[in-house]
């Protein structure tokens, strides 16, 4: 304490304005505040201090409501489109890391058609925070299904393996006739581990089988006789082994994909011996096929035993776990848990819903576009997606929009699925890297059916100037009377032609990319197929193909000034002005300047008369800039 | 009979005092919490970052890593805090990376139209906000929007890196700028 607390004089002092807003806040410590309020009791000066350090307040929040747009508060949460990223982003912190090895090689090869990154499921069992399963209540069989389900995910909460081991499980199938014959279809067996997933069955072949795999700790052998033959099952259970790949397990998370587009909300219990079963009908002539799916589990533990669907054509076929045990995770097993490279968005598994139905990609020619469609295409304008890059915006069969393709590099595919994560619409997106691209998966032709090979290829824009035999690109005396200064080096010089080509041939390869994208943005926004849109997604494809139409008489005049640059010959600045409307015309255009300033600028391509390849080249600049 | 109500996560996660025993995974949890807290850290990440969609994305990557932190188990203390902290840490590593000011600058602006009136007074209007807030410091203005927010003066330094201290300064300091400066 001060001496002029001590005195009390404090209360001659007033208090400053950090006080004052400190105790409007509860900021000040007890006591503090006190004294604060004493003073505040006994003075009017202070009093209306902090007053109009309220006004102060209440003004700046006026301010801060201002600036936000109105709009912020009443767009609602995009819950589901944060739920995937979350759930991508569940799948990428467990896809594993970089690690190899010969047998792992041996494995992916083999395994190739089997193998399946679990990650998403897994992961959602794994990061499951571990119930406190109170069993305070005696269930009875009228327990609804939902509770069931609950207390036999929390049972898979509770059981994960421990760190430090495998889990093993062996999973019966069998099918069930309409005379309640049950036949033995095989035993899957597979592991798993709590970070990283494998999918490795055994085969215990009972009829002719697929290939298949088997593993040991210690190699990997094929068996060539796990699964059941092609044509041997129902299409719904093709769809549905399709979807779990090849490796049916009992989980909930997994019962729970299977059901998720039943179309029904029916649900039943019933307790049966010392188990109890839900029940899940599906909608009648539901697409999948199925008419009911069920899983039971043990009574007393909850444990999920055995999943059974009923398909509409051949009765019902169940899985049942049969084995279920835990191993030590051994310096084999940890290697290939190491498995690193399993693309992290499941291309496979992509198909609507419990990838039962089977969704197919639509043409131009048969649909029409919407205003998803605008928007994925719009958000990979932004990336320059279109320029040259065979990545496609799929209307589908379901009203989906699915956005597939490969690229060149993981941080594009990166860059290309952030863009599209961010819309507020769920888009299925499957855009890898070719070495990435997981076996069996489809590539769709494209949908406005442009042969592939119309795509100008990316990045070549590499020059030769000179191949040392001294014969020279065409222009290089012009460039070099260009760029050159007294006393430039020859080397010096060389390097100054080869950019200034370089430059030259990325601005006619760019001219050339974006008439590609036009030609295709007309067919894939055609007046037809934008016909019934909102205005808001029509004027957005118009855009894009005018923003394209923009660079290239941005990058027409660019070449047209590079030119005169170097022959003093300009072309009329004046003359841009209406575009050319006819994509095909434009494109063709394109074409011939590309090949015409290849032509004059690298020995690629045959040299004719540079005189005349010039005059043809600023004709047809002139051209495609009118 | 025991219920299976899905429990506010807000709760679980400490926004109250309610005790509550998680009865949902994780991913849910976070999803739950993410509808609950967004709205407020949606507005106050569009004053830095200046557009929804960008702030949104911000929300979204701050939920991303509760979703890390609670896997690893690892505590949070003081969750507001530590969601302001680092939601605020990644508008400006997005404002640094698009090479941008913070929001004070006028890209929210230069997106508006004035379609009618209306809209044009509110343009005018922004404007002059603009122009006012302008007259604060990044501090001031930073530790102003985070208390208006809601946040204590210990939240608010945790946030900022300052002393409590120091933040009821920037705030009396802030406050004095806009004294009777009516729109």
């Amino acid at each position: 304490m001060t001496e002029t607390q001590k005195l009390g004089l404090d209360n001659f002092k007033h208090l400053d304005d950090a006080v004052l807003l400190s105790l409007l806040d509860g900021e000040l410590a007890s006591a503090e505040q006190k004294r604060a309020e004493d003073h505040l009791a006994a003075c009017w000066t202070c009093r209306d201090r902090q007053t109009q350090l309220q006004g102060s307040i209440g003004q700046f929040l006026t301010f801060r409501e201002t600036l936000l747009p109105e709009d912020i508060a009443s767009v609602p949460a995009p819950v589901e489109q944060f739920r995937q990223r979350l759930s991508r982003h569940v799948e990428e912190r467990f896809a594993a890391r970089s690690r190899g090895s010969k047998m792992l090689e041996n494995f992916r090869e083999m395994a190739g058609a089997l193998v399946w990154s679990r990650q998403a499921a897994l992961a959602a069992v794994v990061v499951a925070v571990v119930l406190a399963v109170t069993f305070t209540d005696v269930l009875t069989s009228t327990a609804s299904a939902e509770t069931l389900l609950l207390r036999a995910q929390s049972f898979e909460s509770a059981h994960l393996p421990s760190a430090g081991s495998v889990r093993l499980r062996s999973i019966k199938m069998e099918h069930v006739d309409a005379r309640h014959q049950t036949q033995d279809l095989g035993t899957f067996e597979y592991a798993t581990d709590s970070g990283d997933t494998l999918y490795v069955t055994r085969g215990t072949a009972v009829a002719d089988r697929k290939s298949g795999l088997l593993i040991h700790a210690t190699g990997v052998v094929d068996t060539s006789k796990v699964l059941p033959q092609e044509g041997a099952l129902p299409a719904s259970m093709e769809r549905y082994l399709e979807a779990e790949q090849w490796l049916p397990d009992v989980s909930v998370s997994e019962f729970r994909k299977l059901v998720a587009a039943r179309q029904s909300t029916d649900t039943s219990s019933k307790k049966s011996g010392s188990a109890y079963e839900v029940s899940y009908p599906f909608a009648p002539g539901h697409s999948s096929g199925i008419r009911e799916a069920r899983l039971e589990m043990d009574a007393k533990t909850y444990e999920p035993e055995r999943v059974s669907i009923v398909t509409v054509e051949a009765g019902e076929f169940r899985f049942t776990q049969v084995a279920e045990t835990s191993a030590p995770r051994t310096e084999e097993w940890a290697r290939i848990f190491g498995e690193p490279t399993l693309p992290a968005t499941r291309i496979h598994g992509g198909q609507s819903g419990t990838g039962l139905t089977k969704v197919t990609p639509l043409t131009y020619a048969n649909s029409v576009a919407s205003e998803q469609e605008v928007a994925a295409a719009a958000a990979l304008h932004k990336l320059d997606a279109c320029l040259g890059e065979e990545i496609y915006v799929f209307p589908m069969s379901d009203g989906t929009v699915l956005v597939q393709g490969l690229v060149d590099r993981p941080e594009r595919r990166n860059a290309i699925r952030t863009a599209l994560g961010k819309l507020s619409f769920p888009v299925n997106v499957q855009v890898s890297t070719s070495q990435e691209w997981a076996r069996g998966a489809t590539l769709y032709p494209a949908p406005d059916q442009l042969a592939a090979a119309n795509a100008p290829r990316g990045n070549d824009a590499r020059v030769t100037i000179a191949d040392g035999s001294g014969r020279e690109i065409p222009l290089y005396d012009e460039i070099s009377r260009h760029v050159g200064k007294p006393g430039t080096t020859e080397e010096e010089l060389h390097q100054r032609v080869a950019s200034f080509s370089n430059e030259a041939v990325t601005l006619s390869r760019k001219t050339l990319l974006h008439a590609w994208a036009v030609r295709r943005l007309d067919t894939e926004f055609s007046e037809r197929r934008i016909a019934q849109l909102p205005t808001a997604a029509r004027q957005t494809a118009e855009r894009l193909r005018n923003e394209h139409r923009q660079a290239i008489s941005k990058l027409t005049r660019q070449q047209a000034e590079l030119l005169a640059s170097l022959t003093g010959h300009a072309m009329d600045p004046t003359s841009v002005g209406e575009h050319l409307q006819d994509a095909e015309v434009l494109l063709r255009l394109a074409e011939q300047q590309n090949l015409l300033m290849r032509r004059l600028f690298t020995m690629s391509d045959p040299a004719g008369d540079t005189e005349a390849s010039l005059n043809q080249l600023f004709e047809t600049l002139h051209q495609i800039s009118r | 009979m025991h219920s299976e109500r899905i429990l506010n996560p807000a709760a679980i996660l400490g926004f109250s005092k309610t005790e509550a025993p998680h009865k949902l995974p994780l991913e849910e949890v976070v999803v739950e919490a993410y509808v609950s807290v967004r709205p407020a850290l949606l507005s106050y990440l569009y004053h830095i970052v200046g557009s929804t969609s960008e702030a949104e994305d911000v929300v979204q990557i701050t939920f991303l890593k509760l979703f890390n932190q609670l896997q690893k188990n690892a505590e949070i203390l003081e969750l507001r805090g530590w969601l302001y902290k680092v939601a605020h840490n990644l508008a400006i590593d997005s404002l640094r990376r698009h090479g941008r000011e913070e929001s004070a600058s006028t890209e929210w602006l230069d997106g508006l139209t004035a379609a009618d009136d209306s809209a044009e007074d509110r343009m005018i209007r922004r404007q002059q906000v603009r122009q006012i807030l302008g007259g604060l410091n990044e501090r001031e203005r930073r530790c102003l929007m985070l208390r208006a927010e809601g946040l204590s003066y210990k939240e608010i330094g945790d946030v900022l890196e300052i002393s409590a201290k120091s933040v009821s300064v920037y705030l009396t300091r802030g406050l004095k700028k806009i004294e009777g400066r009516a729109l």
